[in-house]
């Protein structure tokens, strides 16, 4: 083939370019850790990397979800568990003063205990967390029990969704664990008939709340071990989502991040392309008939 | 007979010849460097016919029979389909690859916004009332609306970005359609004494292939001589040397963008020609406006048109925190028509984002998020193109990656096809400085030898002249 000097200069011009573009393609993936920054340096690796950010922004939003309402469960569990101690105390007061050989002043003196007791429920009943109360359904801004303890909240249980179309509930029926809504004890109405019933030094009046205070201190053990497993199920979801998000960064890294091997053995090589090509250049730059001409 | 004069007068002849054959190596050199040159050979022949002398012909020396250019034809007629593919898909990978919009690293963009409008969504559905998480919740999807507009106005940026380079390739096209129509026209004078005007071919050469590459045109040779240039469906872009003229006229239905329109020669009504007619750059440049681009805004529009209608179908039902009811979350217009453009969050919800309703009932304020889980239901929610939002955005990139990609990868294979021809015409036309120069010493040898057989000649002359 005749070989011009055009084609000569040209043809080292356009190899010395590419020796460069690879040179400078390998150490800008090094650089920025990035191989597919543009949706056309790997169009399927583009909208693979999408998806998988997609899927770690929700995982990373559900954990985020789960962790605030594990701190509200658990803020009612707390609340549950000091009404359980404060009833298992009004069922110990009932026990012990339904005994005939109590008398009516010390009566009163368990009355004032039981009094407290029912303060202490209503302050647990109504606890905030978060700036908002957690026993009352949907209807948590204001107080879900009034003074006289009535419920003034709704029936509702609260939901998060913990994977597409997958709802978990994230509160407890304060209306059954407290009330007996659906069949239970009203917990607060027998802590209340507990303290007349001593006020009024009715032996039997306090007895006639022994059995609705052993259901009651059960009912909340029950919410408290429905707030549990919520918790467990949260904690679990929680769990999940971390090592989904592990495995999907993981896989996303794969796809877009730059393999360092790679790129290295990439660079070395189109290090030592553009030497060679800058040294041939320049050798068949010399070759001239016009150096033998004189 | 043959007589000492006539030797002189045919050395004279001869001499010319070697200059003329030392001037064309010269004139190669000298033209080394200049786009589009075919090298000149001079080439010599021995004068006809012969002096007879007694029984004999007696040679009178070499002429300059003519000067020709090395070309190869069959090669050179393989130039322009290429010349032409590499140009549009250069163009059309340059301009669609100066979008940043649907970059993975790019900040602010749809994707990204969307994930953080469902997370921040997420969060608060898990307590409805808290205003701190509503006011995160109304910023996201203000962010949504801003990533949406954002990614339309850089879309028709380079859109527009396409017409200013239009405007400017019409205007050379047209010149450059009048050089070569005249230039037909010079080369028909030039060659009514039958000589090659060499310079004047390459600089039609030139000229052809400029327009070869800006206009995707094809040469059409005439019998004359003539090189025409017609367009796809035969469309004239120069008749010998008629041009026709292209020009440019906003197109309404086309979001005001520029039609490329061409006049034929001769005045006749103009019409409006489009990326199957033009090739070259002209047509790259109008693919990657009206083809990949459009498309990018198109798949955009329709997704921030589905999305934000879906998702206030889920949020009209909801109540506020005021008990009010039925309002919109998005505002993305009537139709998908520009959507992206337009999306934005409903101003009284940004003005107060207790207004965001993500309760199911007026009853079971503020607690609860039954409209919210709707509306992130939505994340999962089959739109008008069968998949879900951030499935849509992420087939959108893709898809306009592997546009891009395509548009890349056929103008780097044709842009390789090009330098090949290019090459393998450049090794038969192009100037050798190694070449011209055994030339020009050949030349200069023989030039010497001539001035000796004129200087022995002369003194034969003398010689004669000195007889007594």
């Amino acid at each position: 083939m005749r070989v011009t000097d055009r084609m000569t200069f040209e043809g080292a011009q356009t190899r010395t370019a590419r020796s460069r573009e690879a040179l400078e393609r390998a150490n800008a993936e090094i650089a920025s850790g990035v191989r597919v920054d543009t949706p056309w340096s790997d169009p399927g690796a583009a909208g693979f990397i999408l998806s998988q950010t997609g899927n770690l922004e929700r995982l990373a939003a559900t954990r985020k979800t789960t962790e605030q309402a594990v701190l509200e469960l658990e803020a009612a569990d707390t609340a549950l568990a000091t009404m359980g101690d404060v009833l298992s105390r009004a069922r110990e007061l009932a026990t012990q003063l339904s005994n005939p050989s109590y008398n009516g002043s010390q009566r009163s003196a368990a009355a004032q205990e039981v009094r407290g007791i029912v303060q202490s429920l209503l302050a647990q009943a109504n606890v905030k967390f978060n700036n908002r109360f957690l026993f009352g359904g949907d209807r948590d801004g204001s107080a879900p029990f009034d003074a006289n303890g009535n419920y003034l909240g709704d029936t509702a249980v609260r939901q998060i969704e913990i994977a597409p179309g997958i709802f978990q509930d994230v509160s407890v029926r304060s209306d059954v664990a407290l009330k007996g809504a659906g069949g239970g004890v009203d917990v607060l109405g027998e802590v209340e008939s507990l303290a007349v019933a001593l006020e009024t030094n009715d032996v039997a009046g306090v007895r006639a709340t022994l059995t609705g205070l052993e259901a009651g201190v059960s009912q909340v053990a029950s919410a408290r071990v429905q707030s549990g497993t919520i918790v467990n199920v949260l904690e679990t979801v929680g769990a999940a989502a971390m090592a989904t998000s592990t495995s999907l960064a993981a896989a996303r890294s794969k796809i877009q991040e730059t393999d360092l091997v790679d790129a290295g053995t990439r660079m070395a090589l189109a290090q030592r392309s553009l030497e060679a090509t800058l040294q041939s250049s320049a050798q068949s730059f010399r070759l001239t008939l016009l150096s033998y001409l004189r | 007979m043959a007589d000492l004069f006539s030797l002189l007068g045919n050395a004279s002849t001869s001499l010319a010849a070697q200059r003329g054959l030392s001037q064309t190596a010269s004139n190669n050199l000298q033209n080394v460097n200049t786009p589009g040159y075919a090298r000149q050979r001079a080439e010599l022949a021995a004068v006809l016919p012969g002096e007879r002398v007694g029984g004999a012909f007696l040679g009178q020396g070499a002429l300059l029979a003519g000067v020709t250019q090395a070309r190869d034809r069959f090669l050179e007629a393989q130039v322009p389909a290429n010349l032409s593919a590499a140009a549009r898909y250069r163009a059309q990978a340059d301009a669609v690859s100066a979008l940043a919009a649907f970059n993975l690293e790019q900040p602010g963009g749809p994707a990204a916004a969307l994930n953080s409008y469902f997370g921040a969504m997420r969060v608060l559905s898990q307590n409805p009332s808290d205003v701190g998480l509503r006011q995160a919740a109304v910023n996201a999807a203000q962010g949504v609306g801003i990533a949406f507009n954002s990614a339309s106005q850089q879309i028709s940026s380079a859109r527009s970005a396409v017409d200013e380079r239009l405007k400017g390739d019409v205007q050379t096209i047209n010149q450059l359609s009048h050089r070569l129509a005249d230039l037909n026209k010079q080369v028909r004078q030039a060659r009514t004494d039958g000589a090659s005007p060499n310079d004047l071919l390459d600089a039609r050469q030139r000229v052809q292939d400029q327009l070869v590459e800006m206009a995707g045109a094809v040469p059409v040779p005439a019998a004359n001589g003539d090189v025409g240039l017609a367009l796809g469906s035969g469309l004239a872009l120069v008749t010998g040397d008629q041009p026709a003229t292209l020009s440019f006229l906003a197109n309404p239905s086309n979001n005001g963008l520029l039609d490329v329109r061409i006049t034929p020669a001769g005045g006749a009504n103009s019409r409006a020609i489009g990326a199957t007619v033009l090739g070259g750059t002209l047509g790259g440049l109008l693919e990657a406006r009206d083809g990949t681009l459009k498309k990018a805004l198109d798949g955009l529009d329709t997704l921030a048109f589905d999305f934000a209608s879906a998702t206030n179908a889920a949020h009209q039902p909801g109540v506020a925190l005021d008990g009010s009811s039925g309002a919109d979350l998005f505002n993305p217009g009537a139709s998908s028509a520009g959507a992206a453009a337009r999306l934005a969050v409903n101003g009284a919800i940004v003005a107060d984002v207790k207004l965001l309703q993500a309760s199911d009932a007026a009853g079971s304020l503020p607690g609860n998020n039954k409209a919210l889980l709707s509306v992130l239901a939505v994340a999962d929610q089959s739109l008008s193109n069968g998949q879900p939002v951030l499935t849509g955005m992420s087939q959108l990139t893709s898809s306009f990656g592997a546009n891009a990609a395509s548009a890349q990868g056929l103008a780097e294979h044709h842009a390789s096809l090009k330098a090949h021809l290019e090459g393998l015409r450049e090794a038969t036309s192009g100037v050798s400085i190694d070449e011209e120069m055994v030339h020009l010493s050949r030349a200069q040898r023989a030039f010497e030898a001539v001035s000796k057989v004129i200087q022995t000649a002369d003194q034969m002359l003398e010689t004669l002249m000195k007889l007594k």
